[in-house]
């Protein structure tokens, strides 16, 4: 979990090198924000991705994890000053939890930038498509604090798992969905209530309780990265309803109001004058020295997961027991007699000949570590490839 | 799909709201723990936001999809 994190970070700051490259070539300053909405009705995604079985009917899949996608920016919206529709600002006065939730129009579709769906049914695995299908979830929000990262993909991974074992409630499904994610949003009082499909009305929070349960009783909790998300989960929960100004520093959405109740109150601004949207989107740039996330962190105020140096190594290297960092070390190595490389395969020409090493079936940990010990015995590509031919 | 028709039971009787009050009806009187930061910080950060173009969300728009 923690290097996925790290991995995030790593994105940020290559983009961020680039931003200052271009800079430099320009003579004016090239920002960037990692943000999802330009308050004028345009949103793009901070899409988040999972390999899970195929055999689990995707009807199922769909309505199961729907009421998680509803409420999980509970704990991962990052926040938005105005309330938006696909024409523009509609509110600008007022603060929501998720930067995303105005522009989601329906349940399930393959759609990405009209017309959104809560559910996308986009399915490209970077594996064996036999026997996997890839989630492509496009209904988070881009967040800058690392807690409210790993918390967000670590909660979505347990509810999938929770999926996979089939042990979601058919009962649980919302009446409106897609007016749920509007209404949770607009509510960073959190009283609003949501409306099941049998009637029965019920909390946000309630419904992310019901899913923890669920990843308490069923998920495999040997790992320690499931019994560090189950616990930060609950605790997250718990201070959402009794104290939610605790979880400044680790929810973005509560970090920046917080923030932004602090000018308010100093300068006595009205929440639709402009400079709240400006410094609701200088929360979110990438640079250290500028980002108003990172003044906070700077301070002391930011719960860190990760320190720099693993954010530094993360740019340099993917983790060690995974498809990717074999990919890598093979073009370290071997680059100069690759021909191509793809996420499924790399073909070499060696000899006159080109030689076809698929990638394809290297999903985890243990599939990938013989070969990249293979790799790193073997003397050169000859050998290399001659090994992996007798697997 | 699997069901566990006693524990989902227990579970569905545990759908009641809650009051979701920050901070919960017994703290209202004090308000919730908003933090409070050290005077010097809180400075630091008051500059920090005053030193943002007012501007600057009014002259930002997505130029690509996504």
């Amino acid at each position: 979990m923690f290097d996925l994190v790290a991995h995030d970070k790593a994105g940020e700051r290559i983009l961020l090198q680039c931003a200052q490259r271009r800079s430099e070539e320009l003579g004016k300053r090239v920002r960037l924000y990692k943000n999802n909405t330009d308050y004028r009705g345009h949103s793009y995604g901070c899409h988040d991705n999972y390999l899970m079985r195929r055999d689990v009917p995707f009807e199922y899949v769909k309505q199961a994890l729907i009421p998680f996608n509803v409420t999980r920016q509970l704990f991962a919206g990052a926040g938005k000053v105005g309330i938006e529709t696909e024409e523009g600002l509609v509110e600008p006065g007022r603060f929501q939890i998720s930067q995303r939730a105005d522009f989601f129009a329906v349940e399930a579709s393959v759609d990405t930038m009209h017309r959104r769906p809560l559910v996308n049914t986009r399915d490209e695995p970077h594996a064996d498509p036999s026997r996997y299908r890839r989630l492509h979830g496009i209904v988070g929000d881009a967040n800058m604090s690392e807690y409210a990262t790993a918390l967000k993909i670590g909660t979505t991974a347990l509810v999938l798992e929770c999926i996979e074992k089939g042990v979601v409630p058919e009962s649980w499904q919302l009446k409106d969905p897609v007016g749920a994610i509007r209404a949770v949003s607009h509510d960073p009082t959190l009283r609003t209530t949501l409306a099941w499909a049998d009637g029965k009305e019920i909390a946000p929070l309630e419904v992310q309780r019901g899913y923890l349960a669920l990843a308490q009783r069923h998920c495999d909790r040997s790992d320690p990265d499931v019994e560090w998300v189950l616990g930060e989960w609950e605790l997250t929960l718990d201070l959402l309803a009794r104290d939610p100004y605790a979880l400044v520093g680790k929810v973005d959405w509560i970090t920046k109001k917080w923030l932004l109740e602090m000018f308010v109150e100093e300068e006595g601004v009205p929440w639709e004058d402009p400079w709240l949207r400006s410094l609701d989107l200088q929360y979110h740039d990438i640079d250290l020295e500028e980002s108003l996330f990172y003044a906070l962190q700077q301070e002391g105020h930011v719960t860190r997961l990760i320190d720099e140096k693993a954010v530094q190594q993360a740019v340099q290297s993917p983790p060690p027991d995974t498809r990717a960092y074999l990919r890598g070390e093979i073009v370290r190595r071997f680059g100069d007699r690759l021909a191509s490389a793809q996420w499924d395969a790399l073909t070499f020409a060696v000899d006159g000949r080109r030689m076809r090493f698929s990638l394809e079936d290297l999903v985890e940990p243990d599939e990938v570590r013989p070969w990249i010990a293979l790799l790193k015995t073997a003397p050169n590509v000859e050998q290399f490839l001659a090994e992996a031919e007798r697997y | 799909m699997v069901r566990e028709d006693r524990w989902i039971a227990q579970l569905e009787r545990r759908r009641v709201i809650e009051d979701p009050r920050p901070g919960g009806p017994e703290e209202e009187e004090t308000g919730p723990s908003r933090p409070d930061p050290e005077r010097s910080t809180r400075e630091r950060l008051l500059r920090r936001m005053k030193q943002v173009d007012r501007d600057q969300s009014k002259r930002y728009r997505q130029r690509t999809g996504e």
